[in-house]
């Protein structure tokens, strides 16, 4: 399975010099084994994606979304699939998510916020509830679990039968703070080769005063990666407040401090192959 | 990024310079990689407009002289004013300050590892006084 980086910035893009190491699309990764495409999330990063997608048409994907706040759907009005016929997305969603999916991506093109309507779209969109003991797409199985969110999110594990992918962003975890989340956190990505985690703060940024907005930090993350015997973490959902110097520092930092886990931050347009190592 | 400060162009420079009205200044880019451990230690190839296949074969336009490198290891595209690294499949893979990447859009000062042998990637951007024959 091969993972690519389309947008790895939380909450808000942050265009400009300050960020383009790293980059400054808001959250959207791709995930492709053989003819299977998954995409995770509509951030501004899936604009770049769909420039790729359409050039290889007809083409059908999976669409999952950890939730529906902003940072993970606002580049889906810019998706030129969307607009082109011969594109088919199944978008796979709990059931508790899928309504509100649905409904929150047709307010996003209502005519005084977006000129085309979402009915208008010349892509066929499937929406499609995710069973609780998860699907199989093509050669890839898909299931769900609960992440600790302000309005509740989802992440995903994903596997072909001999590699295993979790992505699991926007998700408050924390061992003293979120006891019984980071259990559930741990318990869903146990055995995985590839993590991507939510890791948007340092400790110390978090207990300043960002308890309870929904995000973990790096120290959290590798935690519940080195529990749950991950091989490979990604550190995902950068702070808009950190620029390409400051992760640069703390990328370093964490890999001299912790040498028994191969980890490293994620980087827009950054592909990594999963059992590669 | 460029981390260090590059040309300031001031009015009073421009002034010296003779840049009259018609003048545009324009930004430059320039691309490099260097290895900097392992053979050939200190060579430096400036990027262009043309992919880079760097490898083992002779025939390469960055030899790698190094046993892990395949003989075509990774190449270098130009895309979007920056360069892109994709590694070509190769039996040792290419690391990316230290991440195996399939691929990977380069910035300055990362460092690309091929087994032992270490490149890295540097780019430099000033202001240039340009003609102004572009302007509309």
């Amino acid at each position: 399975m091969r993972v690519k980086f389309w947008g790895v910035r939380g909450s808000i893009p942050t265009p400009g010099r300050l960020t383009e190491k790293y980059g400054g699309n808001t959250a959207c990764v791709e995930i492709r084994e053989k003819k299977n495409r998954v995409i995770l999330d509509g951030g501004t990063g899936i604009r770049e994606l769909g420039l790729t997608l359409v050039k290889e048409m007809p083409s059908e994907t999976a669409l999952l979304f950890s939730h529906t706040h902003w940072d993970h759907i606002q580049g889906l009005p810019f998706f030129q699939p969307f607009f082109t016929k011969g594109c088919t997305f199944r978008v796979f969603a709990p059931s508790i998510l899928k309504t509100r999916v649905e409904a929150i991506l047709t307010q996003q093109m209502e005519q005084n916020v977006f000129p085309v309507p979402f009915a208008a779209l010349s892509s066929k969109i499937l929406f499609e509830s995710l069973p609780e003991e998860g699907l199989q797409y093509g050669d890839l199985h898909i299931s769900f679990f609960e992440l600790n969110h302000p309005g509740k999110a989802f992440g995903y594990r994903i596997s072909n039968g001999e590699e295993t992918v979790v992505y699991a962003t926007d998700n408050e975890i924390h061992r003293a703070k979120h006891k019984k989340a980071f259990k559930r956190t741990i318990k869903a990505v146990r055995g995985a080769d590839f993590f991507i985690a939510d890791a948007q703060y340092s400790s110390e940024e978090y207990l300043r005063n960002r308890v309870g907005w929904g995000h973990s930090t790096y120290e959290e993350a590798m935690a519940a990666a080195r529990e749950a015997g991950v091989k490979k973490l990604a550190l995902f959902h950068h702070d808009p407040m950190s620029d390409d110097i400051t992760l640069g520092k703390r990328e370093r930092s964490l890999r001299k401090k912790y040498r028994d886990i191969s980890l490293f931050f994620a980087r827009d347009g950054m592909a990594v192959d999963v059992a590669s190592h | 990024m460029c981390e260090e400060p590059t040309d300031i162009i001031t009015l009073d420079s421009l002034e010296k310079s003779g840049a009259d009205e018609a003048t545009s200044l324009e930004v430059v880019r320039r691309c490099f990689v260097r290895i900097i451990k392992g053979e050939g230690e200190g060579t430096e190839l400036k990027l262009g407009s043309e992919t880079i296949i760097a490898g083992r074969s002779t025939s390469a336009g960055l030899f790698l002289g190094t046993s892990s490198a395949s003989r075509k290891h990774f190449e270098l595209v130009p895309e979007r004013g920056g360069y892109v690294l994709r590694d070509l499949n190769s039996t040792n893979g290419t690391k990316v300050n230290r991440t195996r990447v399939a691929e990977c859009r380069l910035s300055d000062g990362d460092i690309i590892s091929v087994g032992k042998l270490e490149l890295v990637f540097l780019e430099k951007t000033r202001l240039e006084i340009g003609s102004g024959q572009n302007k509309p």
